[in-house]
């Protein structure tokens, strides 16, 4: 019986001049190797990857700030704000709770009642809620987010009722180098009841914002039989959710050529592969002249 | 020479036979790849100009594989390696990438790169093997 116990390869060298055939083909498939990956990723037009998405539940946080603007037939709206001007609602409660226990608030439900003269019969309602939205994971970033909600019915109505999840909305991705303070001024003030155009389009100016999505109303109608105290109550309820929001941002110089890396290897491996067995087939069968040489193995 | 007579021989009549079949099926479609390719360019490019310019283009793409086919079959470029393989990668390449612009949009210069690299090299080189052999009476380049 005869079996093998130890084994050498042999190196075959196939050698050529520089001005030759030969070396022709050698440079041109080592060429196609190095360019054609490129060519191939550039073609299929995600070869930088400039941008990603990752998903994080933002830190929310209420700031026990608000603006609530009623409009009856005047052409002044009532309201009531926090903002020391006088005119609070006469009930605001808050109740933030954390769901899955990971230290950041899952919903928010806001209540506010307050006291309107019966005599003016409320056709629409604007509410405006400051709160302070982070993310810590990949980017850090903090605004001033607002909750911004307005329904508008043809029937005087006492109570509104909203249900809603709170978005981010993105118009660039976020640089993510370093800590992001741009949009954390605060929003509302004393005067934003009469400067709403200003509020509204420098909110709307920002490149990231909040604001709701998926929202559902409940509008209750004024009952007839009213009090005969001369006042009315008008009460908010809303409901809402913060899922989880996807973040668009711009990725870093080592991240792209991660990427780039991990597209150009594979599609340069197989390139590889199939330009050894041009080349082994070339020069093993002398279809282009070489000298060859058996190398002696140092193993 | 029995691993080249068995593999590059009839690889060079494959390619060859393929880059025709692309030519001819183009040819027939002259119309649709034509307003293909200036779609892509988003030209307000004329689209009589274009075929005039794809149908003389392919045409003589197609004559050019004829010389070479002449060339090839007589006997004068059968047996030079190292042109067969430069001829297996144009035609190989060139086969592949019409066929691919056929099922997608590219630009109308492509087809001239193509035509330019893929056709009009090797035929040059043909050309000379065949005057070599015929007039020369000389067996190698």
């Amino acid at each position: 019986m005869v079996y093998n116990v130890f084994s050498i390869p042999v190196v075959y060298k196939y050698k050529a001049h520089f001005w030759s055939e030969a070396s022709v083909l050698h440079l041109f498939l080592l060429g196609l190797n190095i360019v054609l990956p490129v060519v191939f990723l550039y073609e299929t037009k995600d070869m930088w990857k400039k941008f990603d998405v990752y998903r994080e539940s933002p830190s929310i946080e209420f700031q026990y700030r608000y603006l609530v603007l009623f409009e009856s037939h005047h052409s002044n709206p009532l309201s009531c704000d926090s903002f020391n001007t006088g005119r609070y609602c006469q009930e605001f409660q808050v109740h933030e709770s954390d769901l899955d226990r990971d230290d950041r608030a899952d919903t928010l439900t806001v209540k506010i009642r307050t006291v309107l003269p019966a005599s003016e019969p409320i056709y629409a309602v604007h509410v405006f809620l400051p709160i302070e939205y982070k993310i810590t994971t990949v980017c850090w970033f903090q605004m001033e987010g607002l909750i911004m909600t307005s329904y508008t019915s043809f029937h005087p109505g006492s109570a509104l009722e909203v249900f809603a999840d709170l978005e981010l909305h993105q118009k660039t991705p976020l640089p993510c180098t370093e800590r992001d303070l741009t949009y954390n001024s605060s929003l509302l003030n004393e005067n934003s009841k009469n400067e709403l155009p200003k509020l509204l389009s420098e909110y709307s100016e920002r490149n990231v914002i909040t604001r709701l999505a998926n929202e559902q109303f409940i509008w209750t109608k004024t009952s007839h039989n009213t009090n005969n105290s001369g006042f009315t109550s008008f009460t908010i309820n809303m409901n809402l959710h913060y899922p989880q929001h996807e973040i668009l941002y711009k990725t870093t110089f080592w991240q792209m050529i991660k990427w780039f890396l991990v597209q150009y290897l594979p599609v340069a491996a197989i390139l590889f592969l199939i330009c050894k067995r041009i080349r082994k087939f070339v020069f093993t069968n002398n279809v282009i002249s070489t000298v060859q040489m058996i190398h002696s193995s140092k193993y | 020479m029995s691993a080249y007579s068995n593999s590059l021989i009839p690889a060079r009549f494959l390619s060859l036979i393929g880059h025709m079949t692309i030519l001819i099926i183009i040819f027939w479609s002259l119309e649709e790849s034509s307003r293909k390719c200036l779609r892509h360019d988003q030209e307000e490019g004329d689209l009589i100009d274009q075929m005039r310019r794809m149908k003389w283009g392919v045409s003589l793409a197609l004559a050019f594989i004829v010389i070479e086919f002449l060339g090839f079959l007589s006997g004068c470029s059968m047996f030079h390696p190292s042109y067969a393989i430069l001829n297996i990668g144009c035609h190989g390449f060139a086969a592949i990438v019409l066929s691919l612009s056929l099922l997608q949009t590219y630009s109308c210069s492509l087809y001239w790169w193509i035509f330019v690299v893929c056709s009009a090299l090797p035929v040059f080189i043909e050309c000379i093997i065949i005057f070599n052999c015929l007039v020369l009476r000389k067996e190698s380049i």
